[in-house]
């Protein structure tokens, strides 16, 4: 899961970052328009979290250009204008959720997982395979009912292997939601975190399997 | 009294009805002398006439005067409703024949027979009006007249008098009285178009400061309405800065606001000290920026002659000025390594302008260069006397403000691409704003030719 988060004020910015860091999302952030698109146009994220007061491009206008490539991407809006025409003209250019500053930090925690969720998980709370259970409220994992110690990588490595269950995932892919910019990335490493979810796994019946060359898939039990 | 010659109605009576009264009294006073007049004429005659009747019973008995009253005649005479009557008879000498003496005899020196006059006088203390007539006795010489008087007080002549001035009088003043009362009503009526239009003023919400229209009201009040709307345009305008100023501010304050509550909420849940630490760190400094832009929010308030008062000028000597301010910024100038240097003009530079409002543009100046100055970069301010122009610049060693964003740094809240600075966007706008309350220029440019730096400069 990853976030791109766009707000020129650097304290907030920080703040932001390192919450949604703390739940285990990779983050990435900009500062101002220009760079927010740029950024758009080259990757694909979860979610853009986007301030409207911008310098160089104004937030609404990345927000257009957004929807004129046709991306999905659900879009927060985070802003000071709280004018009736201010959040009409935000949802209605295809933001998704407007929030306005200042904010309860749980709040707009709850709206991201909201946001997240249902243009993720097709709304539901809970990713099930056999005995594995992802609530994606509290982003925890766990096994029959007890709960798994996961680390936020191996987390992010489940969570999008519980997604695209039965399907093959590419390392590319994992990176792309795992690392945020200035992150080292590193194939070893997902290796390694694939290497010890399999680990914890085993109980549970599932089983990830490395498609030489291609990636990893997570086999439904059923098919055993 | 004192306070319906304030009222137009109070006015108009005022005006209207001290004149016609003035006018009433010397009617009135003219009228009464010429009914006065007329009065004397008619009883003058009759007066007269009972001078002729009592002449005809003058006769010469035995070369004697006589005269023969019968007491029918006599009664006649004394006898008036309002008038004592006198009468009287003289000889061709003088002497008194019959009648009351004393009556005074006509002022005439030429004596003609049956030539009548008139004259007034005084009698047992009243007075008098006297008819009197020369006539010549039958068998007599022509010579020798006889004067027969008679004489009435003047009673019935003034009530006469009276009575024709009171008859004219009296409707008059019922006149005046209805033209008081006409005047009372029209300008009671004339008054409720200018009712009707307190009425919709009054009745306006404090937010509505759209032109009153005019076609109600009379068209002499036309002036003082466009005067009023007049007024409520440029009160409109002042009400919309005003708010726009509100609403950017507290927008611009949300977002530091923001940046408090996430950090303070990240603080409460992390449990390492290292991270508490940083969020404290993030803490005091949104808490700084905050402080520092509501700071600048009130000055610019103060500088903008729409929000009160307008600066109160008086001469300041700018050198002393900008040197003191400058001190000030050392400490700051000094934790970025920056050398901040000040340079004087050395004739006096002295303007008339707030010394407060100068401070905090030189103030803005130097805090907006020293923070967008690389460690170890030079700040200079700046006095310089030129002819009739003093100017106080100030120079860094920055990155420089690219050539087509020049313009809009002035703008509020505008901040120049890239810049990492916790800027507000609002040190250049103060600057403009308190340049422009002393009508001064400012102008913009970089130190060298290749670009970089930035020299601020604003001409008095």
């Amino acid at each position: 899961m990853k976030i791109l988060i766009v707000e020129d004020d650097p304290v907030l910015l920080d703040g932001l970052t390192r919450s949604l860091r703390r739940s285990a999302y990779a983050v990435d952030c900009v500062r101002n328009g220009s760079e927010a698109d740029h950024a758009l146009a080259i990757q694909n994220y979860s979610l853009v979290i986007l301030d409207l007061g911008l310098p160089v491009i104004d937030g609404l206008e990345v927000l257009r250009r957004l929807r004129l490539r046709k991306t999905r991407t659900p879009v927060l809006i985070l802003t000071a204008r709280d004018a009736l025409e201010d959040r009409v003209n935000g949802l209605d250019l295809g933001a998704d959720d407007y929030l306005t500053k200042p904010f309860d930090l749980p709040e707009l925690e709850a709206r991201v997982r909201a946001l997240i969720r249902r243009s993720e998980y097709d709304g539901s709370v809970d990713l099930v395979l056999g005995a594995l259970c992802f609530n994606t409220t509290d982003r925890s994992a766990s096994l029959n009912g007890q709960p798994l110690e996961l680390s936020a990588r191996e987390l992010g490595v489940l969570e999008i292997l519980l997604m695209r269950a039965g399907r093959v995932v590419s390392k590319e892919q994992l990176t792309e939601h795992l690392y945020g910019w200035g992150d080292e990335v590193s194939y070893n490493a997902i290796e390694v975190y694939v290497h010890r979810l399999r680990k914890k796994l085993e109980e549970a019946g599932a089983q990830i399997r490395t498609i030489r060359g291609l990636g990893y898939l997570l086999e439904k039990p059923s098919e055993k | 009294m004192k306070n319906s010659n304030r009222t137009l109605r109070g006015q108009l009576l005022f005006w209207l009805l001290i004149p016609l009264l003035l006018l009433w009294l010397v009617s009135g006073i003219i009228s009464y002398f010429i009914a006065l007049n007329f009065a004397n004429v008619a009883y003058d005659r009759s007066l007269l006439d009972n001078a002729r009747a009592l002449a005809q019973q003058v006769r010469v008995v035995n070369g004697k005067i006589a005269v023969n009253l019968p007491p029918a005649a006599k009664e006649i005479l004394q006898s008036d409703e309002h008038d004592k009557i006198y009468y009287e008879v003289r000889g061709p000498s003088g002497e008194f024949i019959i009648g009351n003496s004393g009556l005074p005899s006509p002022p005439m020196e030429q004596r003609i027979a049956g030539q009548a006059s008139y004259s007034d006088g005084v009698l047992h203390g009243e007075k008098i009006r006297v008819a009197s007539v020369y006539l010549v006795l039958n068998g007599t010489h022509a010579k020798n007249l006889v004067l027969v008087q008679v004489a009435e007080t003047l009673i019935k002549r003034k009530i006469l008098a009276q009575d024709i001035l009171s008859s004219t009088i009296l409707p008059q003043l019922l006149l005046i009285i209805l033209a008081g009362v006409t005047v009372w009503f029209g300008v009671g009526r004339g008054l409720s178009s200018l009712q009707r239009l307190q009425r919709a003023i009054r009745n306006r919400s404090h937010r509505d400061l759209s032109p009153v229209a005019e076609a109600s009201a009379p068209k002499e009040v036309y002036p003082l309405i466009h005067a009023i709307n007049d007024l409520m345009a440029r009160l409109a305008k002042v009400l919309a800065a005003q708010q726009r100023f509100i609403a950017d501010a507290a927008h611009q304050l949300r977002t530091p606001l923001a940046g408090l509550k996430t950090q303070t909420e990240i603080a409460l849940r992390e449990t390492e000290f290292d991270q508490v630490r940083h969020a404290l760190k993030q803490i005091a400094r949104s808490a700084e920026q905050a402080t520092r832009l509501a700071n600048q929010l009130l000055t610019l308030a103060r500088a903008e002659p729409e929000f009160g008062k307008p600066p109160s000028l008086k001469p300041v000597d700018l050198n002393s000025l900008v040197k003191e301010t400058a001190g000030e910024w050392v400490p700051e100038a000094l934790k970025k390594n920056i050398d901040l240097g000040f340079e004087g003009s050395p004739t006096p530079a002295v303007i008339k302008g707030d010394i407060f409002l100068l401070r905090q543009m030189v103030g803005n100046l130097l805090d907006n260069a020293i923070r967008y100055t690389a460690e170890g970069g030079l700040v200079t301010a700046r006095v310089t006397v030129d002819g009739n122009h003093t100017m106080v610049s100030v120079d860094d060693t920055g990155p420089g403000i690219p050539a087509q964003e020049r313009e809009r740094v002035f703008e509020r809240f505008y901040r120049v691409l890239g810049s990492k600075s916790d800027g507000s966007g609002l040190g250049l706008a103060i600057v403009h704003e308190i340049a422009s309350s002393h009508h001064a220029e400012v102008s913009l440019e970089p130190i060298d030719n290749l670009g970089t730096g930035t020299s601020v400069r604003i001409r008095f």
